[in-house]
């Protein structure tokens, strides 16, 4: 079974001299400090003053959260400059997608558009579990901005994290009662 | 394999045999009184069997003299079902959270979350009244970690309020709770309420699930999605 809606692949790592090069790595390091590193509040700082959320409100801190944890590989609990850039490169690309059904550039979208977009990054979701989705990410029966962003945040890492379980790739993946509490309580 | 601590949102009664879940130790329980959704407990399981009997629907209308009702229809309005803002402002009104900050509108979201067993993404005033009882218990709880009333627990204080609630996880586990759910190094009292919130919900759904009582699940993707994501 294909597992969908990666988004973008991972980055490949970054040499340092091209990390210094790079346009987001001065809004990264301002906000990083001495460790090279960012905890969920300085990436909502990050993500504001980079204006990745563009005319859109800024990020809330639980969405923050969200995201370090989607690429937290060494449960650190805070997010590199590697991470950082790929991130970037997902949000951006969930943030094309959603600007372009957002025409009346209201900020917000409506359910089936919202259906359309998880179509398009290649979930394809019986409607009971897409209600679900639905209804746990919308503020008065629209998706804003952030409410979409943190839908495919957690899509997307649990996913990764039930892919990784389904070893023999056919759609089942056995959880032990510990496993999947951590699993889901980050997610 | 020994069935691991699936919990509740409150401590079964002093005195009361506790079927196949090792008792929390090193913690003092007499007199203390924990928020229980209708019936006895009769060990964990019972805990979650009487959390569904007699809810929402077919139930009796609520009894008008009903204090909580009051606030409830306050803010509920014509269909008689509120969303997380007025689940927000009906908490904040009664005065549940004590000395402590509100709830925030997203821990409101999952709340309603929760108890939404018709999937309306509202609640009607049976499914408030649950909530209202395991909110007093996980107070309950809460308070009896924070001495100080600075309404936020260390982290190792965390680890023993879920432990108190039974729950059988491992330090790796509690590790993660405490990171999600930590602010500036300590836990405030409506990141744990939400903590509280999604243990419960996703203890429950995977109970549900797990038919041979083995302490696992085997989950098809589709149906995964709809468990995680729901909360």
């Amino acid at each position: 079974m294909a597992y969908p809606g990666y988004g973008a692949p991972p980055q490949a790592g970054y040499a340092m001299g091209q990390q210094q090069q790079d346009p987001l790595y001065g809004f990264f390091s301002s906000v990083a400090g001495q460790d090279g590193q960012i905890s969920a509040e300085e990436l909502q700082r990050c993500l504001t003053q980079c204006g990745m959320a563009g005319s859109y409100k800024p990020f809330n801190l639980e969405t923050c959260r969200l995201m370090i944890n989607m690429l937290d590989r060494d449960m650190s609990g805070s997010m590199g400059f590697t991470e950082f850039k790929e991130l970037a490169g997902a949000l951006n690309g969930w943030k094309q997608n959603f600007v372009t059904m957002d025409r009346d550039r209201s900020g917000t979208i409506e359910a089936q558009e919202m259906q359309q977009a998880l179509g398009s990054m290649g979930y394809n979701f019986s409607p009971q579990s897409l209600g679900v989705v639905l209804r746990r990410h919308s503020t008065h029966g629209r998706i804003a901005f952030d409410d979409y962003v943190a839908c495919c945040v957690r899509l997307r890492s649990l996913t990764d994290h039930f892919r990784r379980r389904d070893s023999s790739q056919q759609g089942t993946a056995a959880f032990q009662y510990d496993d999947f509490i951590q699993v889901t309580m980050s997610s | 394999m020994a069935y691991p601590g699936y919990g509740g949102y409150g401590a079964p009664m002093p005195g009361m045999p506790h079927q196949g879940m090792p008792h929390h130790q090193g913690h003092p329980m007499a007199g203390h009184p924990m928020g229980q959704m209708g019936g006895q407990p009769q060990g964990a399981y019972a805990q979650y069997g009487a959390q569904y009997q007699g809810a929402a629907y077919g139930a009796p209308p609520p009894a008008t003299n009903d204090p909580m009702y009051g606030y409830f229809t306050a803010i509920a309005g014509q269909d008689g079902e509120i969303d997380a803002d007025e689940l927000q402002r009906c908490l904040t009104q009664s005065g549940i959270s004590g000395t402590y900050t509100p709830f925030s509108l997203e821990t409101c979201k999952i709340m309603i979350a929760m108890l939404d067993r018709d999937h309306t993404g509202k609640m009607g005033f049976n499914e408030f009244k649950d909530l209202f009882t395991a909110l007093n218990g996980w107070k309950q709880n809460f308070m009896m970690f924070d001495r100080d009333r600075s309404g936020t627990v260390e982290p190792q204080e965390m680890s023993q309020a879920v432990s108190a609630m039974g729950y059988r996880v491992s330090p790796q586990a509690l590790n993660v709770i405490i990171r999600r759910y930590s602010k500036n190094g300590r836990v405030y009292f409506d990141d744990y309420v939400a903590c509280c919130v999604k243990l419960r919900t996703l203890t429950d759904v995977f109970r549900r699930r797990d038919t041979m009582q083995q302490g696992a699940v085997s989950f098809q993707y589709d149906d995964f999605i709809l468990c995680t994501m729901s909360i």
